[in-house]
Order: C-alpha cells, then structure tokens, then sequence
C-alpha cells in the first residue's frame, strides 16, 4: 500500500510561522497555535521523503507566498508601530518565515498539474458542494431533535431535548456552516486537484491512500470542544466519492506512524 | 534604472567571470561590491521614509533592498575574508552562483518602482526575494549579523507574535 499526503496552505503557513528569540535564559520561542502539529506532520513527510509520500501543488504553492503576501499587506496597513521600527523588523521576522516555507516546499515533491486534466474532478466537486449548499438551507435541526425527543421516557424530555438539541447542532455543523461560509474556489481546486492526483496514483500504482492534510473544516471534520461530537458529512462524502481522505495534520501524522514502515 | 548601479552589477559580474577563469580572487572586487551595498542602502532608506507610495509597496521594495544590501555585505565580508585567508575559488564559485539572483531581483524591483504594486506583483517580489536566499543560503551568503539590523529583541518579539495572529486571521477567513 503506497500513502500520499497533499498539504493544504493553512498547514503550511503555520508549519513557518516559528521564531526563537535569543536574549533571555531560556530562549523564547514563538509560533503559529498550530506550529506543533503541522511541523509534527512535515518533520514526519521529511523523515519518509524518499517514499515520496508529501506532495505539492503550483495551486497550494502559489497560495502560500499569497497568504504571506496578504499577512504582510494587513500588518503594514493595520500596524500602530512607527514606520521606522516597523518596516525592518517585519522584514527580518518575515525573512525568517518565509526561509521556513521554502525548506518545507523543497521536502514535498512537486506535482504537475494541467488545468484540462482537472477541470472535470472541479466540476464534480463544485457539484458536491452546490448539494450540501442546498442541503444546509434545509435541515431541519429542530425536527430531528423533536423526533428523537419523542422517543424518550416522560420525565425525561426536557432533558432529552437538550441533550439532542445540541447534538443535532454539533453533528451538522460540517453542512450547517455553508449557510454562511461557503467554499471559495481556491477550495474547490485544492479538492479537484487532490481527487485528479488520487486517481493519477491509484492507475499506476494499484492501492493507494491519499490524505489531505487542512485545517478547513470545508474538507476535514469539525470536531466539538473536549472531544465532543464531530460532524464529518461532507469529510465523508469526499473519502466516498474521491477517495480523498480529509484531516488534520496531527492526526494524519498518527496513521501515517501506523501504517508506513 | 541607475546607470551608475548597471555600470557596477557589469564590473561586478565581469570581475566574476575574470576571477572564475584565474581562479584567484581579484582584490578590487571588494571596493565594488562595498559601492553596490551604499547604493542598495540609500534604495532602503529611501523605501524606509517613501510617503508618497502605498505603505504595503514601499514595505515591499525595502524589504527587496534589505536583502539585496545584506547579501551584497555578507559577499563583500566573504571576498575580504577570503583575500585575508587566501581561501580563492571557492568564494568565487559561491558569488558566481549567488550574483546571477541578485542581479535579477534588483533588475524587478528597479523596473516595478513608481508603479502601484498589485497582489500578484507583490506576491512575485516575495517569491524572487525567496529564490535570492535560496541561492544565497545554499552558498553560505545570507546575511549574518545584518540581517537584525535596526532592530530589538523585544520589538521582534511583539512582531512575530503579530505576525502568527494576523496570518490566523487571514487563514480563518479563507
């Protein structure tokens, strides 16, 4: 069984956002809140890098030095630091993200991509989505809560309508959140690109296992607070119809130590 | 684009070339190389205190100056050295791969300046600024003690701290 893992921007981004600062006993390390788990993931696609199993995308490569791009562009027009000081420090913190972004993309193997080729997965992805669209203006929260509500002993309904309330509201959010938080189309590609590379890799080689690592809970599962419930529709949608398999990065990490040896 | 900054990246490259075939480091390079870096220097504060340009421009052109004068420093510090220790070719081989980036970055950010810069222009300047250290850290001439010029620790503290909440933001919002 050959694994592949395509990394989305956002883990990228945060896998570069990491500074020391020398000066003070101990050094001070300052990160991005997901630096831990996404470099845990790129530490561990460097380590199998001669089983190529990290790839990237013009898409995704592209997309990084635009996010940095934009992340510089808000902090020079939102900053209330004096030019002077300013302009070199973020230069110098910048220069220092930006040469963690390009040792992470020389680790992952560059995938060509042409746009013909993609166009039909984009297609089937917009597809998926315009359904989900359609779906998350009609589910009906509080139907399925009093359904299940009327099935419980009496005595216990109030309780049992808050209790399946919030896990009607936990379990659909994955689809409930494109009411007001669509997928944009740099989403879309990303997906249609991952689903063309699957299909690219499962004709020459058989049995393949295709991530994609993200924090976008348009594609990975939105888990609850504590380990509570998680709503994973459109995750499973997309294993089921591309053979994509969505997540996040430290628990890609997790089954990539289980299954690569 | 300054005549006077073509005239010396064309002495600088041809003294490369010459020093490439001699294999022996030619001592006037290090006056040249010292005479880009004031030029490249007077380009950054220049960018530094541009008001008439957008903020995030004028941000953008100084941070391309900043690493063409740091690496053009750290290369007039690698020659001297080299002079001093007799250490020839391999400080020639390494600005021989390092002088060709250079030359092509400040060849863009001359060609890009007075204009308003677009997102995809400003994502190119990032992109060749990258390729430069690329190079230039694959040769060992990224700048060393420079590069934390005009700057404190506690202010590249709050920076970074900014930096990593600002790019949270923008990773949530797309």
């Amino acid at each position: 069984m050959r694994h592949k893992v395509l990394t989305d921007t956002n883990v990228l981004i945060a896998a570069s956002i990491c500074m020391t600062i020398e000066g003070s006993s101990p050094p001070i390390q300052l990160k991005h809140r997901s630096f831990d788990n996404c470099m845990g993931l790129i530490g561990l696609l460097r380590k199998f890098r001669s089983k190529r199993i990290g790839l990237l995308t013009p898409t995704i490569e592209n997309e990084a030095w635009s996010v940095l791009e934009r992340v510089v562009r808000k902090e020079v027009e939102t900053s209330r630091v004096p030019r002077e000081q300013l302009f070199p420090t973020l230069s110098t913190v910048l220069s220092t993200c930006e040469d963690r972004l390009r040792g992470i993309l020389q680790t992952l193997q560059r995938e060509p991509i042409i746009a013909d080729d993609v166009k039909p997965w984009y297609a089937r992805v917009e597809q998926m989505y315009e359904e989900f669209i359609q779906q998350a203006q009609v589910v009906d929260l509080k139907f399925e809560t009093e359904y299940k509500t009327d099935a419980a002993a009496e005595g216990y309904r109030g309780l049992a309508h808050r209790i399946y309330e919030k896990q009607a509201k936990m379990t659909n959010r994955q689809v409930t959140q494109l009411r007001y938080d669509r997928p944009n189309e740099a989403d879309k590609t990303l997906l249609a690109e991952a689903a063309y590379l699957y299909a690219f890799y499962k004709e020459r080689e058989a049995q393949v296992t295709f991530y994609l690592a993200s924090g976008d809970s348009h594609f990975s599962p939105m888990k609850g607070t504590a380990g509570g419930l998680t709503s994973r529709a459109i995750t499973d949608r997309i294993s089921k119809d591309f053979h994509v398999i969505c997540d996040y990065p430290e628990e890609i990490s997790n089954s990539l130590r289980q299954e690569v040896k | 684009m300054g005549s006077s900054e073509i005239d010396l990246f064309g002495d600088i490259l041809g003294l490369l070339d010459s020093m490439d075939k001699a294999r022996k480091v030619d001592e006037s390079v290090v006056g040249k190389l010292d005479q880009l870096a004031d030029s490249l220097s007077r380009s950054e504060v220049f960018w530094l205190n541009n008001n008439d340009a957008k903020p995030v421009d004028a941000f953008m052109l100084f941070h391309a100056f900043r690493n063409l004068h740091g690496i053009s420093l750290e290369a007039k510090s690698r020659f001297a050295v080299a002079i001093a220790k007799h250490e020839n070719p391999r400080t020639v081989d390494d600005a021989m791969k390092v002088f060709p980036s250079v030359f092509s970055l400040f060849a863009t950010v001359k060609s890009l300046e007075g204009q308003p810069l677009t997102p995809g222009l400003r994502s190119m300047i990032v992109s060749r600024i990258q390729m430069l250290r690329g190079t230039a850290a694959g040769a060992n001439m990224l700048p060393s003690e420079g590069e934390n010029k005009g700057t404190s620790q506690p202010e590249i503290r709050e920076q970074a701290r900014a930096l990593a909440e600002t790019a949270q933001e923008i990773l949530s919002e797309a």
